[in-house]
């Protein structure tokens, strides 16, 4: 089965999910090649970067772009026949939400690992483990989903460069899209001041943890 | 929306809650408290029009779930369908979370079905009587083409579903019970595509125990691989915490903590004293947890209208704090069940006491119930930090201090300096 895997900062253990499940292939939005450079990819693995100056960071709140990444990987998705996709949780956190919405899969957040197990049928069951706030809970359903993997808390080691394949370069238009297809900002910054909190302050431990336990901490 | 924990509503779903209903008298928007049902005891059902009336809703809604998909963690495949209903029903043009692994996934997958927009960490406050709205770095941001509209609600034109991070706003306090409406959706047609949750969703088979040492670290494990699952929260004491892996709370300790804006709880000790206080943290999670507070509903007065007439804010209601406009300046008072007097904010000593650890002269609660902690020690001492501790809202670092601030709660605001410019702006 291939899986797509959506390459940023913090995505090695979004390959290594992927990798977990089947063949996966490799897609960045992103300017440049060097967004590869450094990741766990294992050997042969396709690898694919489309680009338009219209997804351009600079231009876009992290919100409106992520939003046009949906639309684009959705198409991408679809070219390359892949019914998993598995991407980083990120801070803006809509990416995978809107992917799901787009494809119209399910999706799981706050991924951390996941496996296929067979069937007897000879079908295959996707299990993913994710957390939450109680626990890690285990789903299970069938492998055509988006999943949300949490980043890792360490910075993996230099990965040395994987000769393999090229990565392939797309414009929009090879995914079936032009600029004026993707979704309209909605989002502008009206002011240059930043509004930035102190935090809640308490007295002692007793009762910082009465609002943990309060919180579902305990 | 309101997560809770045995069929208690979480600390932090409330606190969103409360601004919701500071928000909604400020520019007139009606707040209904959504409740997954299957999370509510039947017993703590029959309560939850007067609990969630008392902390700031205008109306509940149940929502039931497919029996099936009941799980242990709440997610938006349980509860998709009968929130949808809801929204078709009561078309939202805030919707509120608190932020919390169950919010990161139901909030996004919701504002890209409503085709509305998601902000993760932001934060909402009414400014001279128009709703603005922050992201998670504190930007202000407008909504479509039209930054400088007059139209108080501009900035919902779409529907915006924003998380709001724990620990930064009060508790908002009313005195009338609510209705409670069930939403049941509509079985819609599984063939369609537009299905919550399409054929391959994905249902619980299990759920493994994670200790509470690794859901809250206390300190960084020596051994943190890449398998290792991101903690919920984490105690930092020097470096740099803002870390979106980190879902709830990041716990600072330091007086250096206080002006810091990338922690949300935080515990001013002298720096010498960390080791201390993470004794003492780590001794009172190993105590068994106590039977919460519960709300003084007595005086509430009970729900008695027709079901079919629809809520509003305006509704012979009595809030306390709903003339403040930003919601930022409401002292958060303990919720007792014993009709105790306000606790009086007591004085601040310095870092003299044993270890170093700043201590406040606090005073004692009478039925020692409240929400989290004792009240703000606002002191004279300028060498002891500016405490805003329990009851205020975190106020943003920079903003200037308005009058109400500085000459107690319920006193109508003064405009500041700032305020007067920004309003001779054309």
């Amino acid at each position: 089965m291939k899986v797509l895997v959506i390459i940023s900062p913090q995505c090695e253990r979004a390959i290594a999910v992927a990798a977990s499940l089947g063949e996966p292939v490799a897609l960045a939005i992103a300017a440049d090649d060097s967004v590869f450079a450094g990741q766990a990819l294992p050997e042969g693995v396709e690898r694919f970067r489309i680009w338009d100056e219209a997804l351009s960071p600079s231009k876009l709140h992290p919100v409106d772009r992520e939003s046009c990444m949906a639309v684009v990987i959705a198409q991408a998705a679809r070219r390359l026949g892949t019914p998993v996709v598995v991407l980083t949780e990120s801070q803006t956190g809509l990416l995978g939400a809107a992917l799901a919405e787009q494809l119209n899969l399910a999706h799981v957040s706050e991924v951390v690992s996941a496996k296929l197990q067979p069937t007897a049928d000879d079908e295959s069951l996707l299990h993913v483990r994710r957390r939450g706030l109680r626990g890690i809970q285990v789903l299970c359903g069938s492998p055509q989903a988006v999943l949300s993997v949490l980043p890792p808390l360490t910075e993996s080691p230099a990965v040395p460069e994987v000769t393999g394949n090229a990565v392939v370069e797309w414009s929009l238009a090879e995914v079936s899209l032009v600029a004026g297809e993707l979704p309209a900002p909605q989002l502008q910054v009206s002011a240059q001041s930043v509004r930035r909190h102190r935090p809640r302050l308490f007295i002692g431990a007793e009762a910082l943890v009465e609002r943990l336990r309060r919180d579902g901490l305990d | 929306m309101l997560e809770f924990l045995d069929s208690e509503p979480l600390c932090a779903s409330l606190e969103a809650l409360g601004q919701a209903r500071r928000l909604g008298s400020a520019v007139g928007m009606t707040v209904y408290a959504v409740a997954p049902m299957q999370s509510v005891s039947p017993q703590a059902r029959e309560r939850l029009g007067q609990v969630l009336g008392h902390f700031g809703a205008d109306s509940v809604v149940m929502l039931t779930a497919d029996s099936a998909l009941h799980e242990s963690e709440l997610r938006f495949a349980t509860y998709a369908r009968a929130l949808l209903q809801a929204c078709e029903e009561l078309p939202p043009k805030l919707f509120l979370f608190a932020d919390t692994p169950a919010a990161r996934d139901i909030a996004p997958r919701l504002a890209a079905r409503l085709g509305g927009i998601y902000l993760a960490a932001g934060e909402p406050v009414c400014e001279h009587g128009v709703l603005r709205l922050y992201d998670a770095a504190g930007q202000q941001l407008a909504i479509s083409d039209d930054p400088d509209s007059d139209d108080m609600l501009a900035a919902t034109m779409v529907p915006v579903v924003m998380t709001l991070p724990a620990g930064r706003y009060a508790l908002s306090r009313g005195s009338t019970a609510v209705p409670v409406r069930f939403m049941v959706p509509i079985d819609a047609d599984a063939s369609s595509e537009r299905t919550p949750v399409p054929g391959g969703g994905f249902t619980e088979e299990g759920h493994e125990p994670w200790p509470r040492s690794e859901r809250v670290w206390l300190r960084r494990p020596e051994h943190v691989s890449a398998e290792t699952v991101p903690p919920l929260a984490a105690v930092v004491t020097a470096l740099p915490s803002h870390d979106r892996r980190l879902v709830y709370t990041v716990i600072a300790l330091g007086l250096s903590s206080v002006e810091r804006s990338d922690v949300q709880l935080a515990v001013p000790v002298a720096e010498t004293a960390d080791g201390e206080l993470l004794a003492a943290v780590s001794a009172a999670m190993a105590k068994p947890r106590e039977k919460s507070a519960e709300p003084n509903l007595s005086g509430l007065q009970s729900f008695d209208r027709d079901d079919e007439e629809e809520p509003t804010p305006l509704a012979s209601r009595t809030w306390e704090g709903s003339d403040i406009a930003t919601g930022d300046t409401e002292p958060r008072l303990p919720v007792s069940t014993g009709g105790s007097a306000p606790l009086e904010h007591a004085t601040v000593t310095t870092a003299a006491s044993a270890g170093g650890v700043v201590t406040f002269a606090h005073a004692v609660a009478q039925d020692g119930e409240m929400w989290d902690g004792l009240p703000t020690p606002h002191g004279d001492d300028e060498a002891a930090p500016q405490a805003e501790l329990d009851g205020m809202d975190t106020e943003p670092i920079g903003e200037p201090v308005s009058s109400k601030d500085a000459e107690g709660e319920g006193k109508p605001s003064a405009p500041t300096e700032s305020t007067t410019e920004r309003e001779e702006r054309p």
